[in-house]
């Protein structure tokens, strides 16, 4: 083959790729069903597979997050096989209004999702011990310390991965809601972390997840009652728009609405208000007792109040 | 040994005539370049991303060059005919396989020194921070690792019709050592019976090339390893190449050359 017809074959390849290209662009819009969501072609292409990568983005983003020190899909299974799935953690009585308990749910759900045989890093050693000499040797040479990153803005290294996965799976609320989180609670970016939620708003906009966090960011960040408040009553609706009634999987979500939005009312003043929402969470709360005190000092302040 | 050298030399001159490692080189400059300029929420400290997908392509650029520079040496001498005046001269069948392998090693090596180099400079640009001595540990590890690919190349240019075919199982079982060569004692205790016995068997026996890949250690800024293990991994690595070698010259040694 002479380098005249090579020359000639590859702009005859490249002319049908780009024509191939220019007739299927306008007609993948067409598509019907997720795929017609995509905002590209080859997100088009990929179809459900995109969500594939999205996941291991994610899931990346939590190996950033620790360093490089993560379990294996073998050694998720081994530990699956010696501790069992699916076992549903305790939610936390903190979590009940508290800006600790609140980064520690949102870290941890964080984690949680990424690994759900993780077992949230309780054991710290899954590799165990070695089983032979080469295992004992492969150790030098791969990450065996459990760091977390922290501090000097490390902590934006997971961000590629979160973005990366959102442009995959728009619909995956949980990527823009952890991405927030990392972006205004440590890195102080609360303009970007509000545009990243405003984004995921406009493609799910009934998720109460967003709007949850839009409120926080308004509450936390930019101290304005108003907005928070009128975010969390858009995510409360959103939330019975959605789940419609109360049961064991979905009451975490509206505890954790009304828990914040009693918290504001009582910091803002409004007793009767947050009386009533402590009530409410109280009927949602496995701990009512630890919620019944704090609405019993609420009570004593009432009269002052008025 | 000036033999070796003489045959290694030209092995050397044939990777830089041909386009492969150039190719390689500024499409891997090209997606690290572009990966680098994309800004995530207005920030530009961020390079463990950009560390990991240039080490991926580091990794599968020199795996490529060697395995596909090591299946074509004995090939294309036999189709040429240029292995008869080869040896014709004073120059054994041993010395052939080992000329190559080395002129091979050393080609990769020296394609690898660029690419470290090239990561080095992504490195400064975007000011990031890094041990040098890991750097240099795991060029070290990984042309180490190309050694033992390299041995089995030629070996497997020995044993198969083909330069392609002979590539493409290359690259099948590398990957598989890769990625499961370290996870088959998880699997052989999980598995009872002669299943498990047989992981185990090929456990063992495998070359672990997953000891010669530190690209965590460096993407994650975790400290140098230290000076014993890198020794063993050398040794083992050698031990295995040199067995692959001598595999190598033994069929060789029984094949006819005409075509």
């Amino acid at each position: 083959m002479t380098g005249r017809t090579t020359a000639l074959g590859c702009a005859a390849l490249l002319t049908a790729a780009v024509g191939l290209a220019a007739w299927l662009e306008p007609r993948s819009e067409a598509w019907r069903g997720r795929r017609a969501q995509a905002d590209s072609f080859l997100l088009t292409l990929l179809g459900d597979g995109r969500r594939l990568f999205a996941n291991h983005f994610f899931v990346k983003a939590d190996v950033y997050l620790h360093s490089g020190f993560y379990p294996s899909i073998f050694d998720q299974a081994r530990s699956a096989c010696e501790h069992g799935l699916g076992q549903e953690q305790e939610p936390d009585p903190r979590a009940e209004g508290g800006q600790q308990a609140h980064d520690h749910r949102v870290h941890e759900g964080h984690e949680n999702h990424a690994a759900e045989a993780h077992e949230h890093h309780d054991d710290h050693n899954f590799p165990g011990p070695p089983r032979d000499w080469i295992d004992r040797l492969s150790r030098h040479f791969r990450v065996t310390e459990h760091t977390h990153l922290a501090g000097a803005q490390t902590e934006a290294e997971i961000l590629p991965w979160l973005r990366l996965a959102a442009e995959f799976d728009p619909h995956q609320v949980e990527f823009y809601t952890v991405a927030a989180y990392w972006l205004r609670s440590r890195l102080g970016k609360v303009d970007q972390a509000e545009a990243f939620l405003r984004r995921g708003l406009r493609v799910n906009p009934n998720s109460e997840e967003i709007l949850f966090e839009l409120g926080r960011l308004a509450w936390e960040n930019r101290k304005d009652a108003a907005r928070a408040r009128n975010l969390w009553s858009a995510a409360e609706h959103a939330w019975h728009a959605r789940f419609g009634a109360v049961d064991e999987t979905n009451r975490v979500s509206l505890r954790r609405i009304l828990a914040h939005r009693a918290q504001l009312e009582e910091e803002t003043g409004n007793v009767d208000e947050a009386i009533r929402y402590w009530t409410r969470v109280r009927e949602l709360s496995p701990h009512p007792e630890a919620i019944e005190q704090r609405l019993a000092t609420l009570r004593q302040r009432l009269p002052a109040a008025h | 040994m000036r033999t070796l050298l003489a045959l290694a030399w030209v092995v050397i001159k044939e990777l830089y005539r041909r386009k492969d490692f150039y190719v390689l080189f500024v499409l891997t400059a090209l997606i690290t370049l572009v990966l680098g300029s994309v800004n995530f929420f207005e920030d530009t400290l961020m390079v463990r991303y950009l560390r990991e997908v240039t080490l991926l392509l580091i990794w599968v650029s020199a795996l490529v060059i060697a395995v596909v520079t090591a299946a074509r040496q004995i090939p294309a001498e036999r189709e040429s005919r240029t292995i008869f005046p080869l040896l014709a001269k004073p120059v054994t069948r041993g010395q052939v396989v080992l000329g190559k392998f080395l002129g091979v090693w050393l080609a990769s090596g020296l394609a690898l020194a660029l690419f470290y180099g090239f990561y080095l400079v992504v490195g400064a640009w975007k000011a990031a921070s890094g041990s040098l001595a890991l750097g240099l540990q795991a060029f070290w590890l990984h042309w180490m690792m190309l050694a033992v690919v390299v041995a089995l190349a030629i070996l497997g240019s020995l044993l198969f019709s083909a330069p392609s075919v002979n590539s493409t199982i290359c690259f099948v079982v590398v990957t598989g050592i890769l990625l499961l060569a370290g996870h088959l004692n998880t699997l052989a205790a999980a598995q009872p019976g002669p299943g498990g016995a047989l992981m185990y068997g090929l456990y063992f026996a495998l070359p672990h090339l997953e000891l010669f890949d530190v690209r965590d250690l460096m993407i994650h800024e975790h400290p140098p390893v230290p000076l014993g293990p890198l020794v063993i991994a050398t040794l083992y690595a050698a031990v295995y190449a040199a067995l692959l070698l001598v595999a190598a010259w033994w069929v060789f040694r029984r094949k006819p050359l005409s075509t």
